[in-house]
């Protein structure tokens, strides 16, 4: 009679078990962030206050036409049922739906997200592979300088800096903006992707070097990695084929998470840049107090954060058949 | 008897209302439309590598704005004003000047005539040949298509300020509108300023979602929206037959580019991918004036920096002995000098040297330390207890003073002014509040004591800022000041009409006045 196996529901059900807890999560999210916009001091109509020709019978026949005046509780159960049908609103700024003013943001930011996640990885894979492998070196030693650098510089002043040297002094590359006036080719995009792309991707970059540093030390002292070395599999191959495979498991979950974490990440250096992505949106919708917009950015932010999570769970049975068994 | 506030400097930037015509001088752009303009260098830049030129005009702008409707918003006038013109405008002296209308209605030309019934009837006559981008005469149908939509339940302005009193529009011809007051209105020149919206195009349409108009309005002015890209930039280009003929404007495009970091907006400047910047503050005009390339426009705005002294919540400011020795004790001279940089002359009340209003025989409160110590010892703020703090009947001598976190300017400044009243005594702590919430404290009076400014209407309509029935919500006279005898002369220039000339000499008079002097609003 053999083992007893362990229970492993299969993807669909742990996705579905997931998304089923996340419900109540997202209802508490909703509750607490709404209540937080609504005690911070300040409101939609408050930009108004500058303008001496709007009177007090104005501001109170704005806040009926927004359906400010009605009581917090009904504001909030008027919002969560348009919200969960799809109806999210509309802006309390432009009188735009909420919905349109988040899609039209959208791509721009997953354009810096995907390009940022494109760079970090590209800069971390090697980097940490080949610290790992010189151990001690002077290589190594320089890339933990770096990386030490990138997890300490704060996004807002390197975005700055790197716009004085490449726009200003060198004048090689756009200091914001996402396109030149009407437009723009592909290689006008990528000009203006380049910068906002580095600064968002530096601290992801340095963060995973130094995870798949540590995750490469761990396995390559393991007996398998002796085992190959052993066969005479070649160096290289062992490092890239057997180690790195292994090394990059517990990587694929920061990178999850970070994808989650930039979009929030992302409304400093898209404010730096001038991006006009959902970070930009949020920043103006904040300063503004923009009820709707925030609702809907904060719901989607948080909804990312979750789905992330659970992609994060689900590639590991996809890489791992450990996990899978 | 004073009033309680402090006030700095006068203003040397336009802000975002009024002052800036850009459309109206589209060739005197660089010199008008904004505080600290540039022409950008020549040569290498990262995105655009030119200039300024008569084709193309690069502005950074601080801010998107949420629609172009004029009647909405207030924010970001200077893209509005140059596709829609009002009846009127203001030039450089915030005198008001005919636009679309022909001249201002004014008694001596018949244009205001007092109704038996206590009423007044404005007749504007438009200027002929004026037509909407889209071909269409401009006439007197769409003035009171206006009227009768912001009057309306089914529309949302920002402000009904003054059409509210109008009881209806005749038009007798297409080129005549007689507006019907139901009561006397004094600021009644600046009725039409944000123009007028197309009957044709907006007659039977829910104004506030159109969205459609409101993105790309049309307009009487040079220019219309070729592109409004959400985020970054709306491009303005000139129409091809603009009224005031084919001369006008000197520039074939203007772009506003929507940059909120003022950093970037600085950097966009220097690199050329700029060539004017909106809203860029005091305290980098020393980075800028040696950049090569870069002309720094300096022009007088309709604005003060000011501290507001609460007397509602702090018992002290009620008296005017207090109010004084403030003022006394903070060298604004030497603040305008240094952390200023000589950008901005002190001044001595709320009416700008640009209104026809202003006047400088007002008694001023020049630095005195001595001075500033009597008045409190006088009014019986001691230092009883040795701490450096004065105080009397137990409670010390102590406020908040709020102003708006990121503002370096403010924040030096009131750094300095908590360092110089200590100096006598006072003790002063700083807040640092962002910009939302800082218009909600005062909204609400919540605040001892706010560094802050005030852009003045056009019309220099005091009793808003001053009037003791002018509390919020009813006003802005945070201060809460309440003094009949100065009520009674603030009213006095309101209740005279027309306003401008009548009230100009009556407030000159007012001003010699030994009364008026001591309890004027240009005093502190």
């Amino acid at each position: 009679m053999g083992e007893p196996r362990a229970y492993s529901p299969g993807v669909l059900t742990l996705a579905t078990r997931r998304l089923a807890q996340a419900v109540p999560l997202l209802l508490l999210i909703s509750v607490l962030v709404f209540a937080l916009l609504h005690a911070a001091p300040g409101g939609p109509l408050a930009i108004y206050l500058e303008n001496p020709n709007v009177r007090p019978e104005d501001i109170e026949r704005l806040k009926r036409s927004l359906g400010l005046d009605r009581p917090l509780p009904v504001q909030y159960l008027s919002w969560l049922k348009g919200f969960v049908v799809g109806d999210w609103g509309f802006s309390f700024a432009d009188g735009r739906p909420v919905l349109l003013r988040m899609a039209e943001r959208i791509p721009a930011t997953l354009e810096l997200i995907t390009a940022s996640l494109v760079i970090a990885f590209l800069a971390a894979v090697p980097a940490g592979v080949l610290a790992a492998a010189r151990r001690r070196s002077l290589f190594d030693r320089g890339v933990t300088v770096f990386t030490l650098a990138g997890i300490s510089l704060p996004t807002f002043w390197f975005g700055l800096l790197l716009q004085l040297l490449f726009a200003v002094s060198l004048g090689w590359l756009p200091s914001s903006g996402r396109t030149s006036i009407l437009g723009g080719d592909l290689a006008d995009r990528l000009r203006h992707l380049l910068l906002p792309a580095i600064v968002l991707a530096t601290v992801h970059a340095a963060v995973w070097t130094r995870y798949l540093r540590s995750s490469m030390l761990t396995v390559l002292a393991q007996r398998f990695i002796l085992s190959a070395h052993g066969r005479g599999v070649p160096a290289r191959q062992v490092m890239f084929r057997h180690a790195l495979g292994n090394a990059l498991l517990p990587v694929v979950t920061i990178v999850f998470l970070d994808a989650a974490i930039m979009v929030s990440g992302a409304v400093v250096t898209e404010s730096v840049f001038a991006w006009p992505g959902l970070g930009a949106l949020f920043t103006e919708a904040l300063a503004r107090r923009d009820y709707s917009v925030l609702m809907a950015f904060l719901m989607v932010t948080s909804t990312s954060v979750i789905v992330l999570n659970l992609a994060a769970d689900l590639s590991y049975r996809w890489l791992d058949p450990r996990v899978r068994a | 008897m004073s009033i309680a506030t402090i006030a700095f400097v006068g203003f040397v930037r336009t802000g975002r209302r009024r002052t800036a015509r850009l459309a109206r001088h589209a060739s005197r752009t660089a010199m008008l439309a904004l505080a600290l303009a540039s022409c950008a260098r020549d040569g290498g830049s990262g995105a655009s590598g030119r200039g300024p030129s008569n084709d193309l005009l690069i502005v950074a702008y601080d801010r998107e704005p949420d629609t172009l409707n004029r009647f909405s918003t207030h924010i970001l006038e200077d893209v509005q004003t140059c596709i829609i013109e009002g009846l009127v405008t203001t030039d450089e002296n915030m005198q008001v000047i005919p636009l679309l209308a022909s001249e201002i209605p004014t008694p001596e030309n018949g244009g205001v005539v007092m109704r038996p019934d206590g009423g007044m009837d404005v007749t504007w006559k438009l200027r002929p040949g004026v037509t909407w981008h889209d071909g269409v005469p401009f006439t007197s149908a769409d003035v009171q298509f206006t009227v009768d939509a912001i009057n309306s339940p089914n529309y949302n302005p920002e402000s009904t300020d003054g059409f509210d009193r109008i009881g209806s529009v005749d038009t007798p011809d297409s080129l005549t509108a007689v507006v019907h007051y139901k009561e006397p209105y004094a600021p009644y020149e600046i009725q039409f300023i944000r123009g007028a919206l197309p009957r044709h195009v907006l007659q039977g349409k829910d104004i506030d979602a159109a969205v459609e108009y409101n993105r790309n309005p049309l307009g009487t002015g040079p220019y219309k929206v070729t592109e409004w890209k959400t985020g970054e930039y709306i491009l303005l280009e000139k129409v091809p037959d603009y009224w005031r003929g084919p001369e006008y404007p000197k520039i074939a495009r203007v772009l506003f580019k929507f940059i909120p970091n003022t950093t970037t907006r600085i950097n966009q400047l220097k690199s050329g991918e700029a060539h004017l910047a909106a809203l860029v503050p005091w305290d980098k005009y020393r980075e800028l004036k040696d950049v090569p390339g870069l002309t720094i426009h300096q022009m007088m705005g309709n604005s003060y920096e000011h501290i507001t002294l609460n007397e509602r919540t702090v018992p002290a400011f009620r008296d005017v002995r207090v109010r004084r020795a403030l003022i006394h004790a903070i060298d604004r001279e030497l603040l305008a000098r240094t952390v200023l940089d000589g950008l901005a002359p002190v001044i001595h009340g709320a009416i700008q040297p640009l209104s026809w209003a202003y006047t400088d025989s007002v008694r001023t409160y020049p630095y005195d330390t001595t001075a500033a110590r009597a008045l409190l010892d006088e009014a019986g703020w001691r230092d009883s207890d040795g701490d450096k703090v004065r105080d009397r009947d137990g409670a010390p001598l102590r406020f908040t003073l709020i102003t708006q976190a990121g503002f370096a300017i403010r924040e030096n400044i009131a750094q300095a002014v908590q360092r110089q009243l200590r100096d006598v005594g006072v003790d002063v702590k700083i807040q640092l509040v962002d910009g939302t919430a800082i218009s909600s404290l005062w909204f609400e009076g919540k605040f001892d004591a706010m560094l802050h400014w005030w852009h003045m209407p056009s019309d220099p309509e005091i009793t808003l800022f001053f009037a003791s029935d002018r509390t919020p919500p009813a006003g802005r006279n945070i201060n809460y000041i309440a003094d009949d005898s100065l009520d009674r002369l603030m009213y006095a220039s309101t209740a005279r009409w027309p306003r401008g000339r009548g009230v100009s000499s009556w407030w000159r008079r007012s001003s010699a006045s030994p009364s008026w002097r001591r309890r004027s609003p240009c005093t502190t």
